[in-house]
């Protein structure tokens, strides 16, 4: 059976969206091993690998909506009318990992300031008084 | 406003192509997936948002690499623990099955019921091999793993803020108490008995092993290594329930987890129980399309926009199991 040129375009988007999987399973079983074997830092490893990850799931996702979802042999304002709103989320996630870091770094008694709570310890119980 | 007009017919047919060149029916499911879009960005933001801040407080957060380590058949015939491997396997399923469905979707411009059939058949198929194996999943985080350990509830002020989990360690001449990466926090009497003074004991559970003789050990062993708090906890414990009325087999529930903070297991039971359920949905909704080409519903119509647009609902299942497999399984 002669394939189609849209069955051999499937079967090549297929073959990219395995190998960057083989790609990240195999990066997260030898990371601790790629450090040990260029004598780097766990760490610096550890920061490059995750950005490593986070290219390769967005190139995923590119052929997944690009060529799966049909979405790149759309019009250009149709695929821009379902794209640009994720602008929003991109400004969600920044603004929550800095809010999230922020958090972690209070102490417990600026985050009783911070929520307006004051704990108020008693012999058999604790209560917490809501500030005026 | 004349023009502004539905067409009845137009909204099953699949006509109308208008400003953006697409049917009305493929609009609103492309403004679907959008709107499910933004809420899986929510969960898996807040994801991100809890892991930094538990990160800054210094509480580690669970290691993917030690929790998913089960493996149907490596594990029930070998013990063999197999980090990701499962999982692995799982994201092959389910984009294997996103290829079977763009097949059909191709076929469909060819008006090849047979093959449309055939393709769609293998995509429902896939959905449900991804849904069980997802059962096998959940079935292993929930029960843990098999090593025996005392697990220690700490809570510190408020709520669930600063709530942190601890593994107390007993072996022969060894008390200890351990973070979930194994790292020793504190042992020797000193040491040992300074950590316990400065948090509250809320909950003892024994993880697994022989309860009957674990529990007198570390009741021995806190003794022994000027814990009294601890013992005298262990005391209470063994009073109220007897030895196996403590025993739990650590795992994962709603309130406390053996692979990091609290959070950790409820985004897990959230986001991957969420995507489940649309992978579920999805196998039902493809079924049904399935039905309606075997009947040969969109061969009398005349194209097979239907399957393009249950297409574009399982393809966007897909893209969300590529992000939750990076953040939850990868990093």
């Amino acid at each position: 059976m002669a394939l189609t040129v849209q069955q051999r375009n499937i079967i090549k988007v297929t073959i990219i969206l395995s190998a960057l999987t083989i790609l990240e399973f195999i990066l997260a079983g030898t990371k601790d091993g790629i450090a040990g074997l260029l004598g780097w830092q766990p760490s610096t490893v550890s920061t490059l690998v995750l950005l490593t990850f986070l290219i390769l799931t967005i190139f995923k996702a590119y052929y997944i909506v690009s060529e799966f979802m049909h979405l790149g042999h759309e019009l250009r304002r149709m695929a821009l009318s379902i794209l640009l709103p994720f602008i929003f989320i991109v400004w969600l996630i920044i603004g929550m990992m800095i809010e999230g870091n922020y958090y972690g770094k209070l102490t417990k008694q600026e985050y009783d300031n911070e929520i307006g709570f004051q704990q108020t310890n008693t012999p058999d119980q604790e209560l917490f008084v809501l500030k005026s | 406003m004349a023009n502004l007009s539905v067409n009845p017919k137009a909204l099953v047919e699949g006509e109308r192509p208008g400003l953006l060149n697409a049917s009305y029916g493929k609009l609103m499911m492309w403004f679907f997936l959008m709107s499910d879009a933004f809420t899986f960005s929510s969960l898996l933001i807040a994801y991100g948002a809890l892991r930094i801040r538990s990160i800054a407080q210094a509480v580690p957060w669970a290691d993917p690499e030690q929790v998913f380590t089960h493996t149907p058949i490596l594990y029930e015939s070998f013990h063999i623990e197999a980090p990701l491997v499962f999982v692995g396997i799982m994201t092959f399923i389910l984009i294997l099955s996103s290829v079977t469905m763009v097949l059909a979707v191709e076929a469909g411009h060819r008006n090849s019921k047979q093959e449309v059939a055939k393709w769609m058949l293998w995509t429902i198929l896939g959905g449900l091999t991804f849904v069980i194996c997802q059962a096998y999943e959940w079935y292993h985080f929930i029960m843990g793993h098999d090593t025996g350990a005392l697990k220690v509830l700490v809570e510190n002020g408020l709520g669930g803020l600063r709530q942190e989990t601890a593994l107390l360690v007993a072996e022969p001449g060894v008390m200890a108490v351990k973070n979930f990466h194994g790292e020793i926090l504190a042992t020797g009497s000193t040491a040992f008995s300074n950590f316990i003074n400065t948090i509250d004991l809320v909950e003892v559970y024994i993880k697994s092993g022989n309860a009957a003789q674990m529990v007198p050990d570390l009741i021995r062993y806190a003794q022994e290594y000027n814990a009294p708090e601890v013992a005298a906890l262990l005391q209470t414990g063994l009073n109220e329930y007897g030895a196996e009325g403590m025993l739990t087999h650590g795992g994962a529930n709603m309130l406390v987890n053996e692979y990091g903070p609290p959070a950790f297991a409820n985004l897990f039971f959230f986001v991957t129980g969420f995507h489940g359920t649309h992978v579920f949905s999805g196998v039902v909704i493809n079924f049904i399309i399935y039905i309606n080409v075997i009947k040969g519903t969109y061969e009398k119509r005349g194209h097979y926009e239907m399957v393009e647009k249950v297409g574009l609902y399982w393809h966007f299942v897909d893209l969300v199991w590529v992000f939750v497999f990076t953040f939850f399984y990868l990093i």
